[in-house]
């Protein structure tokens, strides 16, 4: 039994990170649940029938100067982008019901976060971080999206029955903060 | 390994022998600690990059790994180095060591007859079989804006997944920037080893390095953009 010890530990400490994942603490994450209990049916298994392009749009300007570089949203270049409150519009997009709506501004201490989300036909299809802090103030680069064999999905919503997590532990609120401002206009 | 390493079982097994099981597992994680750490300066590793040790004198073992590396290095132009010029040590296979070991530990599990697990180290996952009858595994790739958040879910009933990430962790980003406009850069495929090291490829070389990994039918890859757009290779929509 002696030998069990380590590897119980182990089992224990990894367990305990899962549970930590699924079961936030209260008070502290609530826009997070919020926003889970609201798209997960909706959300989960849409997919991103946009197209995908590769143009940059000049109308849309990063808020503040010293701010990183923000591209033109790529699924729906919005006005409603450089508005520090929520905002909603119809897209001109043809052939859908969809509309887009921009999230408050929700400043962490890295600087401003700002979402965008597209409602089709009452599904979220698609969050787009119009603003966000990176480190390196690189320019955000959309290059990427000339890539032939990639293509544009839509988030996964929040899922209470994942049974294990790749990625790494940190923490952030401005994004549920921003999200859930943009969601309530949505009445999802 | 520095990390922290979950083992789940679903089989239905008595715990006496879940526990000896469990145990063989993690004594296997600490055995490769042993032969492949380069904090460790009586390792084999540490032996071999100091060139007290000769590689023919190695066991198979040792050399298959470091072949993997190799490969890796001639495939990939030296975007994965396990002899990193200037590096803290002259040998660090540890991009390919920790993925490896997961694998080996998933084949002792089968070869226990144990066939519905899933290994979680330090982020990195390789699942077997399901959670539980009828249903495969789920796994979450973490959103690299929101920790309570995943950006995407995948399920199998057989897969590994591993990604590399720059996160904020208190008031510090946590890893390292690469070079592409990358938050968030996941590959999934059969083997860990191997999507480790692409995972990480891909995070330092961006759209190259997606393209090398495509030439890997069985692998695939999704990546997250600073601007919050989720990028993927089509193959990756069969896991959702």
């Amino acid at each position: 039994m002696r030998r069990a010890a380590p590897a119980l530990l182990a089992t224990v400490a990894g367990i305990g990170l899962l549970s930590q994942f699924k079961a936030a603490p209260e008070g502290q994450k609530i826009a997070t649940k919020r926003v889970a209990s609201k798209a997960t049916a909706t959300a989960k298994s849409a997919e991103s029938t946009l197209p995908v392009t590769s143009a940059v749009d000049p109308n849309v300007p990063a808020v503040d100067p010293t701010a990183p570089t923000v591209p033109a949203p790529v699924t729906a270049p919005n006005p409603g982008a450089k508005s520090p409150s929520p905002t909603s519009s119809s897209t001109p997009r043809a052939g859908t019901g969809s509309r887009t709506f921009t999230g408050s501004v929700a400043y962490n201490e890295f600087g401003p976060v700002q979402v965008e989300i597209t409602i089709e036909n009452g599904k979220l299809v698609d969050v787009q971080a119009l603003q966000y802090p990176t480190e390196h103030r690189r320019s955000a680069r959309i290059s990427d999206m000339s890539l032939p064999i990639l293509r544009s999905e839509a988030i996964a919503a929040q899922s209470a029955s994942i049974d294990t997590v790749s990625g790494a532990t940190y923490t952030s609120a401005s994004y549920a903060e921003s999200l859930q401002s943009a969601l309530d206009l949505a009445h999802v | 390994m520095g990390t922290v390493i979950g083992i789940d079982i679903r089989d239905d097994r008595n715990p006496v022998e879940l526990d000896h099981i469990l145990d063989q597992c993690f004594a296997e994680f600490a055995r490769i600690e042993d032969v492949y750490s380069t904090f460790r300066p009586q390792s084999v590793i540490s032996r071999l990059g100091c060139g007290e040790l000769a590689l023919e004198a190695c066991d198979p073992e040792v050399r298959e790994v470091l072949a993997r590396c190799e490969k890796l290095r001639t495939d990939t132009q030296g975007a994965f180095d396990h002899r990193p010029v200037g590096g803290r040590v002259a040998l660090d296979p540890a991009g390919v060591v920790k993925g490896w070991s997961v694998d080996t530990v998933g084949e002792l599990l089968l070869a226990a007859d144990i066939h519905h697990w899933c290994i979680n180290a330090g982020g990195d996952v390789a699942c077997h079989g399901g959670s539980c009858p009828g249903r495969p595994w789920s796994i979450g790739v973490r959103h690299p804006f929101d920790a309570q958040a995943v950006a995407l879910v995948l399920e199998a009933p057989a897969l590994c997944v591993a990604t590399t990430a720059i996160y904020e962790r208190g008031n510090h980003l946590w890893g390292n920037a690469g070079p592409a406009d990358y938050v968030s850069a996941t590959v999934m495929g059969p083997e860990l080893w191997f999507a480790d090291a692409c995972a990480k490829v891909v995070w330092t070389t961006g759209p190259h390095g997606i393209t090398w990994v495509t030439q890997h039918p069985e692998y695939d890859v999704a990546v997250m953009t600073a601007a919050g757009q989720l990028l993927t290779t089509p193959g990756v929509s069969s896991y959702r």
